[in-house]
């Protein structure tokens, strides 16, 4: 495989946890989660726009502390509600004494009844997917305290109002994830790339190609991933068909706006 | 798959529509500058030719009127304009009146001046040049001499030669304010440099902290020709000639490492050095860049 193809490779948009890089933003807002959950509160609310880093950091908190507290995760939204309510009993209690006729209003028994013994934190990834009506019961379940949430949404009207309508009483700490500055589009790039050993790739970008990745992707990080992915598209191309035209020692602005190009960030 | 040519098509396009606003503005700008000349110029030239010729029609029509007077008119040359000579006539003959409707005010003047010396029959009306002009001719030039010398200023402040026509001190102050105004840029760059520059290094010293953890477990010399380049834009030259000496113990064949330590030497005081290890790379391996950056310190010495 060509160098260019793996490093197309490491930028495609996926969740691995020993992929996190640790921006000063992104530390910034990983310790106040960190701290938030280990407060006595019912349910805290992470939002931000999309590619702002929310499954990453949700993801990186739960491989960090899943072994120190009893913290779970539901990364993909579970629609069904006996689902839902059986997925949270193994959370509790072991599975094999989970019972078969499980409903809502036994669950909260359940919990209830365990208040004073057990608390658990679960991270709820794409939490805009679940209905109103399921949101309803989560903010039930909440006020037993016997179970915390920290719900991950995407920061759209309608998720305000969703947020707005059923946390707004209980939601007692927001983490608001943005895109990052010009120096974290920086740091971003340059880490990804040492983290594999491409130290010439990451000493290529000089600062006028990192202005440029800023100000097409405007620090969204999903958008910094899919713009590197297409420019070393475009170089592994090259490198292939008219390797002249990639000769020397830094990134061409021309690429990256040939990416944009093709991203549509901008219109010829 | 990417479609390269299509890309490179848009890209050429979209090259264009960026540069066009550009082109636009800098031909209206040539095109504003050069119509302010020409309007200066050319109502300089006025002024230099207006005046003038205005005195010498005068005169010679008053000379004109007064050869009329004792002969006729047909023998004045027709270069003397015929209009204004013949419409003079007529107002000697209609009266004024008639006269104002068909003549401009100009004409109206001078028709009155040639009846006035006409009927007065003053015989001393002399072809001598008016040099009243010239006075008018030496206001502007007064005016425009400090400019002169402002130009030839300028262009010896950017061409750093001194020229017969500045004033030494006018220059000198000149170049005086040039430097202030560098050390005053040179401060605030510092200034305004120095709390983000603390930061940065901060935030580097964490991430170079990091990384020289990694190079003592894996010795990769491109992760030390790496921190050398870091510490080289942090501006600390001794630690990235440290660092790249330590990458091009690794690998003596990376170029890059010894293009940081013939750089950091540099920045250090040690061209020599620098010229002297290059030369050393260049005896064992080909680089065209450290062949050039080798050429450019030969060149400076």
């Amino acid at each position: 495989m060509s160098k260019y193809r793996q490093l197309q490779n490491i930028f495609i948009d996926r969740i691995e946890v020993n992929q996190y890089i640790g921006l000063d933003t992104s530390i910034l807002f990983y310790n106040k989660l960190q701290e938030s959950i280990q407060k006595p509160l019912k349910m805290i609310l992470l939002y931000g726009k999309p590619g702002t880093g929310k499954s990453v950091l949700i993801n990186k908190i739960y491989h960090d502390t899943k072994d120190k507290r009893n913290v779970f995760l539901i990364s993909t939204p579970i629609q069904q509600e006996e689902e839902f309510i059986k997925k949270l009993y193994t959370f509790l209690l072991p599975e094999s004494t989970l019972p078969e006729d499980l409903t809502y209003n036994k669950f909260i028994d359940i919990c209830n009844a365990l208040k004073e013994k057990k608390h658990i934190t679960v991270l709820l990834d794409e939490a805009q997917l679940y209905s109103s009506s399921m949101m309803e019961k989560i903010r039930l379940i909440s006020d037993t305290r016997t179970i915390k949430f920290v719900v991950s949404l995407h920061k759209t009207e309608k998720e305000d109002l969703i947020a707005k309508e059923h946390f707004q009483s209980r939601i007692w700490e927001t983490i608001e994830l943005k895109n990052g500055t010009i120096h974290d589009t920086n740091m971003y790039v340059q880490k990804k790339l040492i983290q594999q050993n491409y130290f010439e790739i990451a000493n290529m970008f000089r600062k006028n190609n990192i202005r440029l990745i800023h100000k097409f992707t405007k620090g969204n990080y999903r958008e910094i991933n899919k713009l590197m992915f297409t420019l070393f598209e475009i170089y592994d191309y090259y490198e292939t068909n008219k390797p002249s035209k990639i000769a020397g020692s830094n990134i061409k602005n021309k690429y990256l706006e040939m990416s944009a190009l093709k991203l549509g960030y901008i219109n010829a | 798959m990417l479609e390269i040519d299509k890309l490179e098509r848009e890209w050429l396009r979209y090259r264009l529509k960026r540069i066009k606003p550009w082109i636009f503005l800098s031909i209206t700008l040539l095109l504003t500058v050069a119509t302010a000349v020409w309007v200066t110029k050319s109502g300089y030239n006025s002024t230099l030719k207006g005046g003038g010729n205005e005195k010498v029609k005068i005169a010679v029509q008053t000379a004109a009127t007064a050869t009329d007077a004792s002969s006729n008119v047909e023998s004045v040359s027709a270069t003397v304009e015929k209009e204004s000579v013949t419409k003079s006539e007529k107002v000697v003959e209609r009266k004024p009146k008639e006269a104002v409707s068909q003549t401009a005010p100009q004409e109206k003047e001078t028709t009155k001046e040639q009846m006035r010396s006409a009927e007065a029959g003053e015989p001393g009306v002399i072809l001598n040049p008016d040099t009243g002009f010239m006075e008018s001719l030496s206001a502007p030039k007064k005016e425009r001499r400090p400019q002169k010398v402002y130009r030839a200023v300028e262009t010896a402040r950017e061409e750093t030669v001194s020229s017969s026509t500045i004033d030494r001190p006018k220059s000198s102050t000149v170049e005086k304010s040039a430097d202030t105004e560098t050390e005053v840029k040179k401060k605030n760059s510092e200034n305004t440099g120095g709390s983000g520059l603390q930061i940065l290094s901060t935030k580097t010293n964490n991430t170079l902290q990091l990384l020289i953890k990694r190079f003592n477990r894996n010795n990769d010399p491109k992760l030390a020709s790496y921190i050398a380049q870091s510490y080289y834009k942090k501006g600390d030259y001794k630690e990235a000639v440290k660092w790249s000496v330590a990458a091009n113990s690794l690998d003596p064949s990376g170029e890059e490492s010894w293009l940081i330590f013939a750089r950091a030497k540099v920045k250090l005081g040690k061209r020599d050095e620098a010229v002297k290890a290059l030369r050393v790379y260049l005896n064992q391996y080909s680089s065209r860049k450290v062949r050039s950056y080798l050429r450019r310190l030969e060149s400076k010495e």
